[in-house]
């Protein structure tokens, strides 16, 4: 049985590099028959694609993962709404929107990328994906981000692109 | 009569393809994937020491509820 694990703890954690990708993994859910552990990991990652007005952007995006300590279980990550809902406690599933919130906004401190991407998963509805991501976008907006372009990508899929205001010496 | 520039076409030849503008609703992110996606050998060995902190973490917010409950099982009790 997953069982929360305290909120203090939440901002123990530090960015953490897997290659030139960085990342946030906050441990939400504990489970001590199972010995796993379920965290919301938020992340930011370099590309480049000519389709991207700027050419080089960095991308950002979340899942949940779930790691098993003992190597019992074979550990994943997922971005799927209806796998990740049977690891989390009820009780913790309002705050994760927050913890990415928190996660985002350390991360866009951490990198201070020119060019943000963000894509909503195919199968989100609208309704939900805006409520999560005028959230997000709201956080990127207040450290110094504006939305450069949204629409849908070639798969309908929802994307936003922000850009950091280039400041003009003199 | 030869110009000496015979390896260009003439300009009736010429294809002039215009400069595709950057449009973002071309990209496909490849970071959004559905279902379970497994952690590679590598991911999982990154992921064993930071997780190995989060746990002893765990652990001593545990303890330390345990104490803040045995400092409750202390306080006066009024009769």
């Amino acid at each position: 049985m997953f069982l929360p694990i305290d909120a203090s703890l939440r901002t123990a954690f530090d960015i953490e590099r897997d290659g030139d990708r960085s990342f946030l993994s906050i441990p939400i859910a504990h489970c001590s028959e199972s010995n796993r552990i379920v965290s919301v990991a938020s992340s930011i990652f370099p590309s480049f694609d000519s389709s991207i007005p700027s050419g080089f952007f960095h991308e950002m995006f979340f899942e949940i993962e779930i790691f098993s300590l003992d190597g019992g279980f074979e550990p994943f990550t997922t971005q799927d709404r209806d796998v990740a809902i049977n690891y989390i406690p009820q009780i913790v599933r309002p705050s994760v929107i927050g913890i990415v919130c928190d996660s985002y906004r350390r991360l866009v401190l951490d990198v201070r990328p020119t060019t943000i991407y963000r894509v909503v998963k195919s199968g989100s509805s609208i309704e939900k994906a805006t409520r999560k991501h005028v959230l997000l976008t709201a956080i990127i907006e207040s450290e110094g981000y504006a939305a450069a372009e949204a629409g849908f990508d070639k798969l309908g899929r929802w994307f936003w692109l922000m850009e950091r205001p280039r400041i003009n010496p003199g | 009569m030869e110009t000496g520039c015979s390896n260009y076409p003439s300009s009736g030849d010429r294809k002039v393809t215009a400069l595709k503008k950057p449009d973002a609703s071309q990209y496909v992110s490849r970071a959004i994937y559905s279902g379970k996606r497994p952690m590679s050998a590598a991911q999982v060995a990154s992921r064993i020491a930071s997780l190995k902190t989060a746990v002893s973490k765990i652990a001593i917010q545990a303890s330390t509820n345990e104490g803040l409950s045995g400092k409750k099982a202390l306080e006066p009790v009024s009769h």
